[in-house]
């Protein structure tokens, strides 16, 4: 089994296969994620992402296939890669018997990039004191806290698994805020796995979409935009049973036709049978497309 | 929406000041320095240093709206725009006002002839942000050529000389910018990281950082550290309690075995303390696994993800060695407390020298039983089933032992031989169980 791989993605996935008791979580999944990009993984619950990110990350032992992170073997990271990455759990219950500026203190004495203003910062537009014990505080709090603890140790790799989630909608902008000039700043990767679509498509650049254990489309947002296209063929057409070319998925509508979505990589509508018009499909239409 | 902040273009006030510092000291030299030097040769000296300012400018202050613009213009951020073309104008009229202020200041300067100097610098700091990585010494070099060339006085002595080869560089990078930005090439996204972190973090962390966070790992070991991040339950009670809360403890304890002594005077239901010590040690047994097991069943495993992914704790089989160890010295010293009192209690009530050699010895099996099971449960995702079947015989056979051994004064060898073989077969089976985990590697959760 190699132990590092020869390439310039920050993340690269090959063949991930996860299995638990009966239900496969991850099936044969292969991802890469180029340097500086914010990549948002979409999916329904249950569609493998938290294991995915898990599995990436060398959290978890996947039965089949490799994940390297800067080019190194996700199961063996050093401490330099180690420093260089951040990561907030969908639940963040670490350390419940510290408080706020104890733990922050331990963790930032670990980093050596660990920068105590930006921390401070978030502490105080949080309104969070360092007092505070972690198990005394609110899930919506805690997840504020693993944050600012993943943000302060200025890393390349920033990975959040649903970070939103507990938020209201103020901390939520700030987050936002926040991802976006982590990338900016320090060029950082960002991936997040988010149900809130409207988010990925302020800050991501790339969409990366799941289900049933399978990457369905990985794509730039603005090809995503720019590319697929839907159109919707009435019960008496007589479509091919071959796949049309770009042809992403098909389904069935209830009246007998087709919804079909395509890919033109050349955005032009061409190729479509002739007087059904293409439309044009936002992210969340995309995402219910996929996953229907 | 996020909209892009002017803010945003700008460095920390540190690295701004920094930027401004070697600015306003190349130009004072080249002030003082500039008429000292016979004809051509000062302007040359005033030039180089501009050159110089524009390219250290470049590379400190002016990356950071190019790496927003290279970050942002994709994600169509409201205003990105804007915000960029703004910076790219203060950034220019910043250099206008340094020119005419050194203008201003220097009778001898030529005007055009700076701005062509800084811009030249500029254009080539601009040249270093946009090339790839591993070319970076492709754009190092003409700085190097021209620097020496300029000592060497017999530098093109025209505007135009110096602004030609500007505006070609200059137009270089734009066009190698353009394809980056358009095409979002991995390659050329590294390069324009790159140069940050040579010149902006290192500086950083030389010049300018703080103590930002209180070193508290410093002196600490990597399995040090790592008894940090393990909870409570996993520690000590040396490691964990100070000393009013040992004291407190022990009075505590002190105090419960002293009114339990008072209770029965008589000594009557010795064999009934018996049991109750065995079925207290065996509580002890689950308590690393428990806890483990806890973690490894969250949602959120955050526990996992500190072992696994904060630097500084112990690298893979140092870690694994360093838990276990963790895991024995918690359940050490809670045992040897406890056999300590036990013996205590087995010497007032007059029990046999064979029931206290065996109690030690029924210790030591269980230290070996805690980490077996531990590893077992938390590290290998076995269930605790077969455990407390395993616990509930373990105490109806230690319970018959005490029995036999506080009923019989004769004959005890062969039960503590026994325990003996009990205890050996426990030691060598953690010592399976932990080289079977070292095969495997991390995560050892999963």
């Amino acid at each position: 089994m190699s132990l590092v791989c020869n390439s310039d993605a920050v993340i690269e996935v090959r063949g991930l296969a996860k299995r638990y008791a009966d239900h496969q979580v991850l099936d044969d999944l292969s991802l890469r994620v180029e340097p500086g990009s914010i990549l948002g993984l979409v999916g329904r619950n249950g569609a493998g992402k938290s294991t995915l990110l898990r599995c990436m990350l060398g959290l978890l032992r996947a039965d089949k296939g490799q994940a390297f992170v800067q080019g190194r073997d996700a199961l063996r990271l050093d401490d330099q890669a180690k420093s260089a990455l951040s990561y907030v759990p969908q639940q963040p219950d670490s350390f419940p018997w510290m408080t706020v500026g104890a733990m922050l203190d331990f963790v930032g004495s670990l980093y050596p990039n660990w920068d105590a203003d930006l921390v401070k910062r978030l502490l105080d537009r949080w309104e969070l004191s360092r007092a505070r014990q972690l198990n005394k505080l609110s899930p919506g709090e805690r997840q504020q806290v693993a944050l600012i603890r993943a943000l302060g140790s200025r890393p390349q790799l920033l990975v959040l698994d649903e970070p939103a989630a507990a938020l209201d909608p103020v901390a939520r902008r700030e987050l936002l805020r926040e991802i976006v000039g982590s990338a900016a700043e320090q060029g950082a990767t960002v991936i997040l796995s988010t149900h809130i679509i409207s988010d990925l498509e302020r800050i991501a650049s790339e969409v990366a979409f799941l289900h049933q254990g399978r990457l369905l489309l990985q794509a730039g947002l603005d090809e995503l935009k720019d590319e697929v296209r839907r159109i919707v063929l009435p019960a008496d057409v007589n479509l091919p049973q071959e796949r049309l070319r770009g042809e992403v998925m098909r389904h069935r509508l209830s009246d007998g036709g087709y919804s079909v979505l395509l890919r033109l990589a050349d955005g032009s509508a061409s190729l479509l049978p002739g007087k059904y018009q293409a439309q044009t499909l936002g992210l969340e239409d995309l995402f219910l497309e996929l996953v229907r | 929406m996020i909209a892009m902040h002017w803010r945003s273009l700008w460095p920390e006030s540190q690295r701004l000041l920094f930027a401004l510092a070697i600015c306003s000291t190349l130009t004072i030299l080249s002030v003082y320095f500039g008429p000292k030097v016979r004809g051509n040769s000062m302007q040359n000296v005033q030039t180089l240093a501009w050159l110089l300012a524009g390219l250290q400018w470049g590379l400190l202050v002016s990356a950071r709206p190019f790496q927003l613009a290279w970050h942002m213009l994709g994600l169509r951020m409201p205003g990105a725009i804007r915000v960029v073309s703004l910076g790219v104008v203060a950034n220019l009229g910043l250099c206008l006002l340094a020119i005419s202020s050194l203008a201003a200041l220097s009778e001898y300067a030529n005007v055009s002839r700076l701005g062509a100097g800084l811009l030249l610098g500029w254009s080539l700091a601009l040249l270093i942000l946009v090339l790839p990585a591993h070319h970076i010494t492709a754009a190092i070099v003409p700085v190097l050529l021209l620097a020496g060339t300029y000592w060497q006085a017999w530098w093109p002595q025209t505007t135009a000389e110096y602004g030609v080869p500007a505006l070609v560089i200059l137009t270089l990078a734009a066009a190698l910018w353009f394809y980056v930005c358009k095409r979002r090439w991995p390659i050329l996204a590294l390069a324009v990281e790159m140069p940050l972190r040579l010149t902006v973090q290192d500086e950083d962390v030389a010049l300018f950082r703080k103590a930002n966070a209180p070193d508290l790992s410093a002196g600490l070991s990597p399995v040090q550290r790592l008894r940090e991040v393990l909870a409570p339950e996993l520690k000590g009670i040396i490691q964990e309690a100070s000393w009013p809360n040992r004291l407190l403890g022990a009075l505590f304890v002190c105090s419960g075995i002293g009114f339990l002594l008072w209770l029965e005077p008589n000594r009557g239901t010795r064999f009934v303390i018996a049991y109750g010590i065995v079925a207290a040690c065996l509580m002890l047994v689950s308590q690393p696994a428990r806890y483990l097991l806890a973690e490894r069943n969250r949602t959120s495993q955050s526990l996992v993800a500190e072992l696994c992914l904060l630097p500084g704790l112990p690298s893979d089989r140092r870690w694994l060695l360093g838990l276990c160890l963790q895991i024995l010295r918690g359940m050490s010293e809670r045992l040897v407390f406890l056999g300590l009192f036990i013996s205590l209690i087995g010497w007032n009530y007059g029990f046999p020298t064979a029931w206290l050699q065996w109690v030690w010895l029924y210790l030591l099996v269980i230290l070996s039983l805690g980490l077996a099971q531990a590893l077992q449960i938390g590290l290998l995702g076995y269930t605790l089933g077969r455990w407390r079947l395993f616990e509930f015989v373990m105490m109806i056979v230690a319970i018959a032992s005490s029995a036999w051994l506080l009923s019989k004064d004769e004959s005890t060898s062969l039960l503590l031989w026994s325990w003996l073989v009990l205890l050996a077969l426990s030691l060598a089976f953690c010592v399976r169980l932990f080289q079977g985990l070292q095969r495997r590697g991390a995560p050892y959760f999963s």
